[in-house]
């Protein structure tokens, strides 16, 4: 795109969004940086680490509980057989 | 939402960090580079000008990149020096003014690195483009034949015009070919790549 | 916190969650299963340009633009909208809440099309910004980029207001997903197409882009998937939830540094490589924790494989990820790079990742989802299988041929005896190979559109055969909540 524009405009473009680039992202990694060890500080705390067994378990529900296939062939319950 | 927060920050942080490392650092090492002044006082790397330059967009608008790189590696890494594409490894100084960079990175042709020096001639760009059979039996290049104008047998010859071998079997009754505004252009800019002045930090 | 305790809120949100996202999901996903045929049909003019060139020789149809057309629809038109309707669907089903913003959402999707016609259509003019990966100019990428919008958005907003306690695994990655990807494209068209950097930097950002979008955004969505078709299917929780979260921090953190190995020899500083080369090495990690946690989950339940659909495919993508990705990483060593860099070994690789990995586990999420989704069952078994087989047997010989040929081709290269045009004349019979491959995907791809018109066609409210739902037994509720949405 800049390569179409006057070599100046190009130039002041380029510097314009180099600055807001690094601006941006160095801020924004301060801020995630700091936030993020107080956020780890917290879930530790709070627990969120202790229960994994429940988390790997929550997709399945009364509906369609563990040991319950939930996908097959279209026909292959109809024939109650096994498929190719 | 204190959950929400902290996985996102920390998925951000991990892209904000390699954006740092591999957009921003490099940017900032190459960013003083400056051409470098050869001993008749003309500079190197020049800057793309006229039909080069405008060959330059030809190139890229018929996507030559995904056949071809612009890049020669170092001695001992590949064969790209000993197959003659180049007489040193390419540097970053020689793509400073690059834009955008056209490295590539597949070589179902050659490098075309040095394709300046090593087909100084307008006749071979032009035949080779008009059809790549003439120059280069069994290459898979694409005729770009949209590129010329034809001269067929019994019409007046014209100026800059190039003859078409006579043992081309695919001649019918064209005779020579004139490259068009755009040919002109990308043959300009062929003829321009040249890395082969000795750039002092590829002497290492 | 809100938490659902009585066991049929569960499956009403479940089912909810299902109805809200008919619409749009099967909206996003019609559309990327246009656009894969489109991409696979410009793969394959592509292919029989590279041994016959003479094979629809026009301008617009020139090598040089269908091919970055084929890429670029592949994975904007086939993986963003793809990947969008799995992120969607998944993040209501796991979070049970309905799918919000639907309007926009629908707008969105429409928008995007859009954006892909008009970014084809420019670079089949001669408009490409000539950056592989970002040809799209930047006026037709904006209508890529604002969908993703409303998308984080609607994924952040079902987060924040999830019933669950816990968060699954893929929720992690799609979360991801929807952080990575926004910043991906911003900073690489900030970089590169608004000028910030030039010649071997943009060259170094071109390709941490273009190694990202595929690392960041197809593979978090194709492992999100995985880790919840194959539990879910087989009725078995994942092997290792520990394992889980290893793989995902260490994928986030090392996935990021790979990108630069895509220009081992050239003209960079060596540390730029170096950082590529450890990225990658590093990935081994993620990708054995990934690995063993799909893989065990499966054992002992592989004779499913024969009547699931869905399993079929789910596990094809997952065992696909574990090669492809140490074939990755083993690429990006200097020495195998010496060879196999600049030759159809490359080609070969990414569509081992992109079709044996990515694709069929977004087929795997359609194959499952369609039938909630619409209520109605795939109207055809044999045209899944012949999809299936088609996958498979393409992606194979494809991966096969060219992984073959790039490795001799790339040692011919670095042989200087041999003249250049014999390394081309060693090369063709394994793209003519290739065609057929080609071909053979290409077919499972109409076998797919075929059975997912079909179901689109014949969309009623009922349920025209329970086959697929002998586990919803709650049918009153599953009805009553239909008629609510």
């Amino acid at each position: 795109m800049a390569h179409n524009l006057p070599p100046q405009l190009g130039e002041a473009l380029s510097r314009a969004s180099m600055f807001f680039v690094f601006i941006f992202i160095w801020s924004f990694a301060l801020f995630a940086g700091i936030t993020m060890v107080w956020l780890l500080a917290w879930a530790v705390r709070r627990g969120e680490f202790q229960n994994l067994r429940d988390a790997s378990r929550m997709i399945f529900d009364d509906g369609e509980p563990i040991g319950e296939v939930t996908d097959r062939f279209p026909e292959s319950i109809k024939a109650s057989g096994e498929g190719r | 939402m204190g959950r929400t927060l902290f996985l996102a920050l920390g998925i951000f942080l991990t892209i904000a960090c390699s954006v740092t490392g591999l957009v921003i650092l490099p940017n900032w090492q190459f960013q003083g580079l400056k051409p470098v002044t050869k001993k008749d006082g003309v500079k190197y790397p020049m800057p793309y000008f006229g039909d080069n330059h405008k060959g330059r967009a030809e190139y890229i608008s018929h996507g030559c990149i995904y056949c071809h790189s612009q890049q020669v590696r170092m001695k001992g890494y590949g064969a790209d020096i000993r197959r003659g594409w180049g007489t040193r490894r390419s540097v970053p100084r020689d793509y400073i003014y690059d834009y955008p960079h056209q490295l590539g990175t597949m070589r179902t042709g050659p490098d075309l690195a040095n394709i300046g020096a090593r087909q100084p001639s307008r006749d071979w760009h032009s035949l080779h483009l008009y059809d790549p059979q003439i120059t280069s039996p069994g290459s898979v290049m694409p005729r770009f034949y949209y590129l010329f104008d034809e001269v067929k047998q019994g019409e007046s010859p014209r100026a800059g015009a190039i003859k078409v071998p006579d043992g081309y079997p695919n001649r019918g009754s064209v005779v020579a070919i004139v490259p068009n505004e755009r040919g002109e252009q990308l043959i300009a800019y062929l003829k321009w790549l040249n890395q082969s002045f000795p750039l002092p930090e590829a002497q290492q | 916190m809100n938490v659902v305790n009585s066991p049929t809120e569960e499956i009403r949100a479940r089912i909810e969650a299902d109805s809200s996202a008919r619409v749009v999901v099967t909206l996003y996903w019609a559309s990327a299963l246009f656009w894969l045929t489109f991409a696979t049909l410009a793969g394959l003019i592509s292919s029989i340009k590279l041994h016959s060139p003479d094979f629809l020789n026009y301008e617009w149809l020139t090598f040089g633009r269908i091919r970055p057309v084929h890429w670029d629809t592949a994975i904007y038109g086939f993986g963003g909208l793809a990947a969008s309707g799995t992120l969607l669907w998944l993040q209501a089903r796991l979070c049970q809440v309905k799918l919000p913003f639907r309007g926009p959402l629908i707008i969105g999707g429409i928008l995007y099309n859009l954006g892909m016609v008009l970014g084809v259509i420019a670079v089949l003019a001669g408009y490409s910004t000539g950056v592989e990966t970002l040809e799209f100019p930047v006026w037709a990428m904006t209508f890529l980029v604002l969908p993703f919008v409303v998308i984080v958005i609607a994924n952040f907003t079902m987060y924040a207001r999830k019933k669950t306690q816990h968060t699954y695994v893929s929720q992690w990655y799609l979360m991801a997903v929807t952080v990575w990807f926004p910043v991906l494209v911003l900073s690489a068209e900030a970089c590169i197409n608004f000028g910030a950097v030039d010649g071997v930097a943009q060259a170094i950002a071109n390709w941490w882009y273009g190694h990202n979008v595929v690392g960041l955004f197809a593979t978090p969505t194709g492992i999100a998937a995985a880790y919840y078709l194959i539990p879910k299917v087989i009725g078995k929780p994942i092997h290792s939830y520990h394992l889980s979260l290893v793989g995902f921090w260490t994928n986030a953190i090392f996935y990021n540094w790979a990108g630069t190995h895509h220009l081992t020899g050239g003209p960079l500083p060596a540390w730029t490589i170096t950082v590529g080369v450890v990225g990658s090495m590093m990935m081994f990690i993620p990708v054995i924790t990934i690995g063993i946690n799909h893989h065990m989950t499966m054992l002992g339940s592989f004779h499913l494989l024969k009547t699931s659909p869905t399993l079929r495919f789910a596990v094809m993508g997952s065992m696909m990820y574990t090669v492809a990705s140490f074939q990755g990483s083993l690429e990006a060593l200097r020495t195998h790079q010496e060879v196999t860099h600049f030759t159809h070994y490359t080609i070969g690789h990414v569509h081992l990742g992109m079709y044996g990995f990515f694709a069929p586990l977004m087929f795997a999420m359609m194959y499952y989802a369609m039938p909630r989704l619409m209520r109605q069952e795939w109207s055809s078994a044999r045209l899944i299988r012949i999809h299936f087989w088609c996958t498979l047997v393409g992606t194979a010989l494809y991966g096969g041929a060219m992984c073959f040929a790039g490795v001799k081709q790339g040692l011919m290269m670095n042989d200087p005896a041999i003249p250049f045009l014999k390394v081309v004349e060693f090369t063709i019979p394994f793209l003519q190979l290739r065609t057929l491959a080609g071909l053979i995907l290409l077919s499972g791809t109409m076998a797919f559109l075929i059975n997912f018109g079909r179901m689109m066609a014949r969309h009623k409210l009922t349920f025209a055969d329970p086959t697929l739902f002998t586990s919803e037994r709650n049918w009153d509720a599953l009805l009553e909540e239909e008629q609510k949405v």
